[in-house]
């Protein structure tokens, strides 16, 4: 009878720890309020859901994100974000504001991690060899993470994270050695990220395989971005032409490019009666399936720049052609994978301006 | 003590290379409401401040036909015609950032409202002049994505009696 007792009692706890454990990230309910929920709300909830559930960023209520990251790592990475992976880096924030939002996370937490900060000592070489064989699918070869932005239309639904940039400058400042080590051990459970004890390595692999990770470092640094070469807000041309022929061709040029003129109007359309629109104001729309639907399945917001816009004004008998410099705009957007996208976009802006204008 | 050296060496060039970017730099909020009211809730929110609805209109040449699970995707524009009329006047190379946009889309059953931050828009286009109309832009629509963040089903988004 004993033993049944026992056997009952272990059943439950066995099923208590399987729905703590992760299967269920939002069901914990966050205790802290006030200051700490409104600046998560304001800062982080669109990204991470108001639960922690996740969508676009990571979810942090998961229990075995909260259990293999130290409070450090979530301090690091508001504070610096991740460059180039959409995650901003809110240096807006005091560091009071930081904290609380730290402590606003670690609400979800039902066991604190028990993390040690001390540098492992791994073969990186060694460490490379298994990166390739167990983490590459997912994390890239070079560790550069999964492709798209994680919001919808970038990626597939059926997984509820996308594989992270371990080569990211951020996550390597943000990560120590045992917070990348208790990843690799645990796993996380609710994500394709398994715990590598499944695979039969040793500790002392899983140190080899953190010393590689962290010799992103010097690729990272080495990686970042330049500044904009053309760091004019508006691409802007004066038109030798009159307003109505500058603006026939600039939709000659469009055409000629096997662009749709999709609409145009006034600039003040919808602002004013029709009869008080300036009529020396004109906006073209124009694009192509591949034109849009390739930044549009890398970063869905950059919906807020399409499809493509030109700008005519004619002022004290001047007329300028003009647009938003894609190159100025790339750094809303925090993403990397938009680069060849904004490239495409300021050379098209450019010839279609600089046809209409001479 | 080599890689605690690195860490903060890389942690330094970190914080000099990352550029401006701000986490304001693109105002971002996530609604419960799902796209048709969280679309209506906006539109609603934005004439209730004083600004006209110039247009919603669709980004894409039929995001069905592309293979995507959702047209629930929609640009909305909106602006004070005073307001942008006379910044033009002054300022013709901010016309193609006007009128001001709010990009509306589904995300799972939530919608998601994203906008350029006119706070952003005051760092590219640094006249004294025009500060003060950046700034309550952007107080603005703080103000219009908090309250479509915050509105729930069935209740009204403005305290003026507007229901969407």
């Amino acid at each position: 009878m004993a033993t049944y007792g026992k056997f009952v009692f272990l059943s439950l706890a066995l099923v208590g720890a399987l729905i703590l454990s992760g299967c269920a990230p939002v069901a914990v309910k966050n205790m802290e309020g006030g200051e700490a929920a409104r600046l998560y709300a304001l800062n982080c909830a669109a990204c991470h859901g108001a639960a922690g559930d996740g969508g676009i960023g990571v979810p942090l209520a998961l229990q075995d994100f909260q259990s293999s990251v130290t409070d450090d790592y979530l301090f690091r990475t508001i504070r610096l974000g991740r460059p180039g992976r959409v995650m901003p880096n809110f240096s807006n924030l005091r560091d009071e504001e930081v904290q609380s939002i730290v402590r606003f996370i670690r609400g979800w937490a039902i066991n604190p991690p028990n993390i040690v900060d001390k540098p492992v000592q791994g073969d990186p070489l060694h460490g490379k060899a298994l990166f390739g064989a167990y983490c590459a699918e997912c994390h890239g070869a070079g560790g550069e993470g999964g492709a798209g932005t994680g919001v919808t239309f970038s990626r597939p639904r059926d997984q509820p994270i996308m594989a992270p940039g371990l080569n990211n400058i951020g996550y390597l400042a943000a990560a120590s050695d045992q917070v990348i080590k208790a990843t690799l051990m645990h796993g996380r459970d609710g994500t394709p990220m398994r715990s590598f004890r499944r695979f039969r390595v040793s500790e002392q692999d899983i140190d080899d395989i953190v010393s590689y990770v962290r010799s992103f470092e010097l690729q990272a640094a080495r990686r970042q971005a330049l500044p904009p070469r053309d760091a004019r807000p508006a691409l802007v041309f004066q038109s030798p032409h009159d307003f109505a022929k500058t603006v026939h061709k600039l939709k000659q040029a469009m055409v000629a490019r096997n662009f749709l003129v999709i609409r145009e109007g006034t600039l003040e359309s919808g602002l004013v009666n029709r009869s008080r629109e300036n009529q020396r104001q004109w906006v073209i729309y124009f694009g192509n399936l591949e034109f849009i639907d390739k930044p549009l399945r890398t970063d869905p917001r950059f919906g807020l720049f399409l499809p493509g816009r030109v700008t005519v004004v004619e002022q004290d008998g001047v007329v300028r052609v003009m647009a938003a410099n894609p190159l100025v705009i790339n750094a809303l957007f925090n993403n990397d994978g938009l680069a060849a996208v904004i490239e495409e976009l300021y050379q098209t802006y450019m010839n279609v301006l600089r046809e209409a204008a001479t | 003590m080599k890689k605690m050296i690195n860490r903060w060496l890389t942690m330094i060039l970190l914080l000099i290379v990352s550029g401006p970017l701000l986490a304001g730099d693109m105002l971002m909020v996530r609604s419960k409401l799902p796209f048709p009211l969280a679309l209506k809730a906006v539109q609603a929110t934005i004439e209730a401040r004083g600004y006209t609805v110039a247009g919603v209109e669709n980004v894409d040449l039929g995001l069905l036909r592309m293979g995507y699970l959702s047209d629930s995707y929609k640009v909305l524009s909106f602006g004070k015609a005073k307001e942008i009329e006379a910044l033009i006047r002054l300022y013709p190379e901010l016309a193609p950032y006007l009128p001001l946009q709010i990009l509306v889309f589904s995300e799972r059953d939530d919608t998601l409202l994203v906008a350029t931050s006119p706070a952003y828009l005051a760092t590219l286009f640094p006249h004294t002049g025009i500060a003060a109309i950046f700034a309550r832009w952007e107080g603005d629509l703080q103000v219009v994505l908090e309250l479509v963040r915050d509105a729930e089903h069935h209740t009204p988004v403005e305290q003026d009696g507007s229901n969407y």
